[in-house]
């Protein structure tokens, strides 16, 4: 097979006496097959042979970065629905459940979730775990709250300073986790 | 059914109500990607068949306790048009037939996708008969395996199925409804080409052990044509990607 030639799933993309199956490849009958719908690239060096696939499934993988409402609040746990992939800018029709523990919660030491997150938050987060039921993670500065209301009046919370507060009810919220660089209502 | 009930199906120089040979398909025609909302989609036209599937997935599994730890859940759903037949108008209410044909649809189309890559994730693929005139299960298999493809799920290969039946005793590829109806026994058989195995298998009437093995190489090199079209129908949609990726190489 020549590079960049392209190729439908089953189609042979090399023998196996010649190449390491690699992304979107794999093996069968002594053949390197296509997976997907792509093109191949062959790595002399390494002998691997991969198809740069035309279309890739737009799930969340472990290090994505996605975006999530959150809608259940325990002490120890924050059930969230993620929406939106930063990382493959990919939206979800259907969101995605999700789970962010305490623990990943924040650098800080929390005693409860309810300090950090409220209800209908957006969160700005990174994925930790393989597969569904994903597991999510706000520690580091660029993650946490990306838009927050008042619980009271239901306002969009603004940033000041390190705080967020609230523009009509003059409340402060100063444990709320923020992504620092990403809250939309500076 | 009744067999062959003073229908005349063959001419007399050997030749289909069609004018087809017996061994001939009727025209094929795919298009992949025809639709924007889903994944991925196909449409297919087979002579006067007209079916459209799309591809949701993977997802989140609605309801949550269907999702399997292990491995994707892939769900089927063939359905017929009310007006999609010739005859009456089709209750829309899924029929007997049309649960049984989403089931081995289904049955089809799994061994030749990795269900193991993406555990607790659903995959549904909805079939749409628009118009239909014979052997649409395994037309609507030939769409489906596109319609995945094009969504980027991994599969082994793709599969593609054709419907072989007996007419006036004969062996005929690719049956229309008036053959379907009146002949004397129909046999979906689907395939991987690439890895030629035998993914389908179905039959009524009867058929002698010589007439399978017969039917089964008639069936895998019409399968070899719509496994060409189903190529071409990719390679048509993904063309813009490949000048773009030629481009970046250049």
């Amino acid at each position: 097979m020549v590079e960049g030639e392209f190729v439908v799933p089953g189609d042979e993309v090399g023998v196996i006496e010649e190449f390491v199956p690699a992304a979107g490849t794999y093996a069968r009958d002594g053949f390197v097959r296509a997976k997907a719908v792509g093109f191949v690239r062959v790595d002399a060096l390494k002998h691997e042979a991969s198809v740069a696939q035309a279309r890739e499934v737009p799930l969340p993988r472990l290090g994505d970065v996605v975006h999530a409402v959150v809608t259940g609040l325990r002490d120890s746990v924050v059930y969230l629905d993620v929406f939106y992939n930063e990382t493959r800018n990919a939206h979800y029709a259907v969101p995605f459940r999700a789970i962010l523990h305490i623990s990943e919660a924040s650098n800080e030491r929390l005693r409860s979730t309810y300090e950090v997150f409220g209800y209908g938050d957006v969160v700005r987060a990174t994925v930790i775990s393989r597969k569904p039921p994903y597991m999510l993670s706000t520690r580091g500065p660029e993650y946490g709250l990306i838009l927050a209301r008042c619980p009271r009046c239901m306002a969009p919370l603004r940033k000041r300073g390190l705080w967020l507060y609230c523009p009509s009810c003059r409340k402060t919220f100063k444990r709320r986790k923020i992504a620092s660089r990403h809250y939309l209502l500076r | 059914m009744t067999a062959g009930a003073g229908v005349k199906l063959l001419t007399e120089d050997g030749r289909r109500l069609d004018g087809r040979a017996l061994n001939e398909l009727r025209r094929c025609r795919i298009e992949a990607g025809v639709l924007k909302n889903a994944d991925g989609s196909a449409y297919i036209e087979l002579g006067r068949n007209k079916i459209i599937v799309a591809v949701y997935g993977p997802r989140e599994v609605h309801p949550r306790h269907e999702a399997l730890p292990d491995r994707m859940l892939l769900r089927c759903r063939y359905s017929m048009l009310p007006f999609s037949v010739a005859e009456e108008r089709k209750s829309p209410a899924p029929t007997r037939r049309e649960v049984e044909i989403s089931k081995v649809i289904r049955e089809a189309l799994e061994p030749a996708i990795f269900l193991e890559e993406f555990p607790r994730t659903s995959v549904d693929v909805y079939i749409e008969v628009i118009e239909a005139d014979g052997s649409t299960r395994v037309a609507s298999i030939t769409a489906a395996a596109v319609a995945l493809a094009d969504a980027g799920i991994p599969m082994r290969d793709l599969v593609a199925g054709v419907s072989i039946g007996k007419i006036e005793g004969k062996l005929a590829v690719d049956l229309s409804g008036i053959e379907d109806q009146h002949g004397e026994g129909d046999m979906p058989i689907a395939m991987m080409p690439r890895l030629g195995e035998v993914t389908l298998m179905q039959a009524d009437g009867r058929f002698t052990r010589e007439e399978v093995a017969q039917a089964l190489r008639m069936a895998r090199e019409a399968i070899l044509k719509l496994y060409e079209e189903q190529k071409r129908a990719l390679k048509e949609r993904y063309s813009k990607v490949l000048a773009a990726e030629l481009g970046e190489e250049q």
